[in-house]
């Protein structure tokens, strides 16, 4: 079959399908002739079509959505509530009447609370297209999260331990507390472990400097240690940070230089002797983190002049 | 011709074969389905297969070897007696006998078959398990997920249209989690993912080391056969959890019989950290699958660990749901496998069924990255099909070289998650002559195909003459080559190997002679009154005298493994 023929005929079909069902019955139809083990390659291409039809029926499920939220800006905006930038998504009010828009569909508000009642901003996972376009209708959730808020009740708590227990040294190099926090989150269910495992990363590269602006972010082995060796070496083996087969690619990079910063692989050429004073390496971040303050509010100040 | 299903365990295997009824398990010489994983040698040099070398763990651990599965693909050997085994051979003589009890059991030759793997076995795994086929006079038409063939198992009960199940395979050695979806007759492996290192095996070796501490003593200082007993008697004590809430075993130390005891509640206790091994891969399926835990509408327990109380009460907290277990967990990878030699065989019964499955790693190879102006550093990964990917899958990366002028391109090919390839398992490497142009890097293009089994071909095609060139991955110390697997099919054959029914007589008085070590006093007595009646009744050849004796002795040992665990 030559390559340009249109993904719909490959699947038995005359005409684009209509909806995901229609793409599955047609290809489970054609599956039964088209075997894996047959026809590898008869197979390949169906499966290719398969793919193609349902990418083809979310990018135009997110085109509609696109215009209707650029289709209906107006009629949104009016509740104008007084902006709440710590509100979780939940507490959201939402909109009383749907918009008076005619033509757009309402479904972007429905999908919104309906798939996502937990949704966060997760620095290491890439949102899914096809829910970020549902955002538009709501108008408080354009307000930028500055807090990342964990919505999600059950992981909560034991975040908030854990940042507390961050906050001094006596108790970050506590092994015990380490011990009771892990015992809590092995009650946890799938869903609210997934939540603990991204937030726990996100506290510990927060924690260790990575978000900032540090001199020595790319060589974070200079940067002073903060967790004791054991501790952070335990804290690999428990969530299995150490484990390969545990890593996307995203957060391959995050915990590999986790890894660096907490020394507990030395890699390259770079045989870094640990800084003495501890002091001054605080400082520095401190500097930094003064100065880019500083810079925000000239910024500030210009913008309201 | 037959073609049959094959579950390889790590402590137990069992075949199948697909009839007008549905997939059938077949019965081994000693009249169960499973036969266990374990080869020894006698003392006068003849291989032991299954049950007959099972008991002989326990009197004779130098000469026996369990638990091979795990060595599979790698460069670990076993010594039973003078020859040394690689866990392929041993692999090998399992399936062999295996095929000698479905030939029994058909009346006719057995010569293709379909054997089942972990789910995360990789590709070194893999080729060794065809080569263990090959080596034991099998065509391997096509390796199964274990997980998938346990879906299969259940997906042909399953009345509904449409449904998403995951299934959690814990067995003797591997542990694999997979998610499937069903409709219009289509089953479709959304997700696997797995640990190969994590199994019942390490449940026991837990509750072992209790024991051992109990005992206030070090594995070091332990001799290797009271070892064997004493694993022995933790795999009883770990059984016997499954009703009880509290077990306690005899353990004879010199003259004396010590008392060992673990409750349902310490043995929680000392797998937790088995247990949060587990949580992982099952989190990883989920979020593969793009799902989310209360998207799964049935999960089901499959492999013999799943009986572990302990298991089943972390699975529905995890996931919220009640697990169902309505086929047996040893039987169902089986019954599994037997389904898709009946698909492979175009079944009647099967017509409207299709299976796809997917990789459930990334494979790719290394590359360098340019992190200056003429400054490379290698060690990069560069994923080519990634995990999860439906399978027959092929799919092309356009590379170049790095330096013009450049004869000579080494591509290394790995599979992992990592973005670095130093994490990642090495499949193989492949040196790869390209035309020198002085002043010109060269372009190629490497092509991944992933068949149906989950084995790998690389192709490389230059793009500046059209070369291509198809390249099989060698070199890795883990894997035999064809000629390596021709010798050692021969030296197989040469192996003198019980026959079938010496063996089940074997097997009886290996047992009795295990049974023997095992207790003290009256029962001791006993065991060795039936041990010489047991031996005089064979040396009389009387075929239905020694059928009768058998049961006797059986039943009678069956009464005391009863006893032995309270």
């Amino acid at each position: 079959m030559p390559s340009h023929t249109p993904y719909f005929k490959i699947l038995g079909l005359d005409a684009p399908p209509e909806d995901r069902k229609a793409v599955k019955r047609a290809y489970s139809r054609m599956l039964k002739v088209t075997r894996p083990e047959d026809d590898p390659d008869g197979f390949m291409r169906l499966r290719d079509a398969h793919d193609q039809a349902l990418n083809i029926l979310k990018w135009q499920a997110e085109e509609r959505e696109w215009e209707a939220k650029q289709a209906a800006p107006q009629p949104a905006q009016e509740p104008a509530p007084e902006p709440a930038a710590n509100v979780s998504i939940e507490d959201t009010p939402a909109p009383e009447m749907p918009p008076p828009e005619t033509t757009a569909p309402p479904a972007p508000t429905l999908t919104y609370s309906d798939m996502l009642p937990e949704t966060e901003p997760e620095p290491e996972v890439e949102p899914e297209p096809d829910t970020s376009y549902s955002i538009g209708p709501t108008p408080n959730l354009d307000a930028p999260f500055i807090q990342p808020v964990f919505s999600e009740p059950a992981a909560k708590p034991l975040i908030e331990t854990l940042e507390a227990m961050l906050e001094t040294p006596k108790r970050y190099n506590d092994r015990e507390e380490w011990n009771l926090l892990f015992r809590k989150a092995r009650e946890l269910d799938i869903d609210d472990y997934v939540d603990f495992e991204n937030a726990l990363l996100e506290s510990i590269l927060r924690f260790h400097g990575y978000f900032s602006d540090h001199p020595h972010h790319d060589t974070p082995q200079k940067m002073p240690l903060k967790l004791s060796l054991s501790i952070a070496a335990s804290l690999f083996k428990t969530m299995s940070w150490d484990q390969v087969n545990t890593r996307g690619q995203y957060r391959g990079n995050q915990i590999d230089w986790l890894e660096r910063r907490m020394q507990l692989r030395k890699r390259g050429v770079d045989p870094a002797p640990i800084p003495q004073n501890t002091s001054s390496g605080g400082g520095n971040v401190w500097l930094w983190i003064f100065g880019a303050f500083v810079i925000l509010k000239i910024i500030q100040a210009l913008a309201n002049l | 011709m037959a073609l049959v299903g094959i579950d390889l365990g790590t402590t137990n295997s069992l075949i199948s074969i697909f009839t007008e009824d549905g997939p059938e398990l077949i019965q081994n010489s000693s009249g169960t389905f499973l036969t266990p994983s374990v080869v020894g040698v006698s003392d006068s040099g003849d291989i032991l297969v299954g049950e007959a070398a099972k008991h002989r763990l326990i009197t004779h651990p130098d000469k026996t070897v369990a638990r091979f599965k795990r060595g599979m693909g790698t460069t670990k050997t076993h010594m039973l007696g003078k020859k040394s085994y690689k866990a392929e051979d041993l692999s090998a003589l399992v399936l062999r006998a295996l095929k000698a009890d479905a030939e029994a059991h058909l009346g006719q030759t057995v010569d293709r078959a379909i054997i089942s793997v972990p789910a995360y076995f990789n590709d070194i795994q893999r080729k060794a398990t065809y080569a263990a086929g090959k080596m034991a006079g099998l065509k391997v038409e096509r390796l199964i997920n274990e997980p998938t063939a346990a879906a299969l198992a259940y997906g042909l009960s399953s009345k509904e249209d449409e449904n998403t199940f995951l299934v959690i395979d814990l067995g003797g050695g591997t542990f694999d989690v997979s998610i499937l979806e069903i409709f219009d007759g289509v089953m479709e492996v959304r997700s696997s993912a797995g640990d190969a290192f994590l199994g019942g095996e390490d449940f026991t070796t837990a509750l072992e080391n209790h024991f051992i501490e109990q005992l206030k003593t070090t594995r070091e200082k332990m001799k290797s056969k009271d070892l064997g007993r004493l694993r022995d008697l933790a795999n009883k004590a770990k059984l016997a959890l499954t009703t009880k809430t509290e077990v306690t075993v005899k353990y004879i130390q010199g003259k004396k019989e010590e008392e060992l005891s673990v409750s349902r509640a310490s043995f929680e206790q000392l797998t937790q950290k088995l247990q949060s091994r587990m949580r992982m891969p099952l989190q990883r399926a989920i979020s593969d699958a793009g799902l989310k835990s209360s998207d799964i509408e049935r999960v089901i327990l499959v492999g013999g660990a799943t009986r572990m109380p302990v298991i089943r009460s972390m699975v529905t907290k995890l996931l919220k749901k009640f697990p169902e277990h309505s086929l047996d967990p040893d039987e169902v990878i089986a019954l599994g496998t037997g389904v898709q030699s009946g698909l492979l065989d175009r079944h009647e019964a099967l017509e409207d069924i299709v299976m796809t499955d997917v990789c459930p790693f990334t494979l790719g190879t290394e590359v360098a990255k340019q992190i200056g102006p003429d400054q490379y550093e290698s060690g990069y990964f560069q994923p080519i099909i990634e995990r999860n990917t439906v399978i027959p899958a092929s799919r092309v990366e356009p590379y170049s070289t790095l330096h013009p002028g450049q004869t000579e391109v080494t591509l290394r090919i790995y599979q992992g998650e990592s973005p670095r390839v130093e994490d990642n398992v090495p499949l193989g490497e492949l040196t790869l002559k390209v035309p020198k142009e002085k002043d010109k890097t060269q372009n190629f293009e490497v092509r991944f195909t992933y068949d149906v089994s989950g084995v790998l071909e690389v192709l490389v095609t230059i793009v500046s003459t059209g070369e291509t060139k198809q390249l099989i991955l060698e070199g890795n110390p883990g894997s035999l080559s064809q000629a390596e697997i021709k010798a050692r099919l021969k030296e197989l054959e040469a192996l003198k190997i019980h026959p079938r029914d010496v063996a089940e007589n074997a097997a009886v008085v290996n047992r009795l002679k295990a049974a023997y070590e095992n207790h003290l006093g009256d029962i001791r007595t006993s065991i060795e009154n039936h041990l010489v009646r047991f031996e005089h009744i064979l040396t009389k050849q009387n075929d239905t005298d020694i059928k009768l004796a058998r049961k006797e002795v059986t039943d009678f040992l069956d009464e005391i493994d009863r006893l032995d665990v309270f």
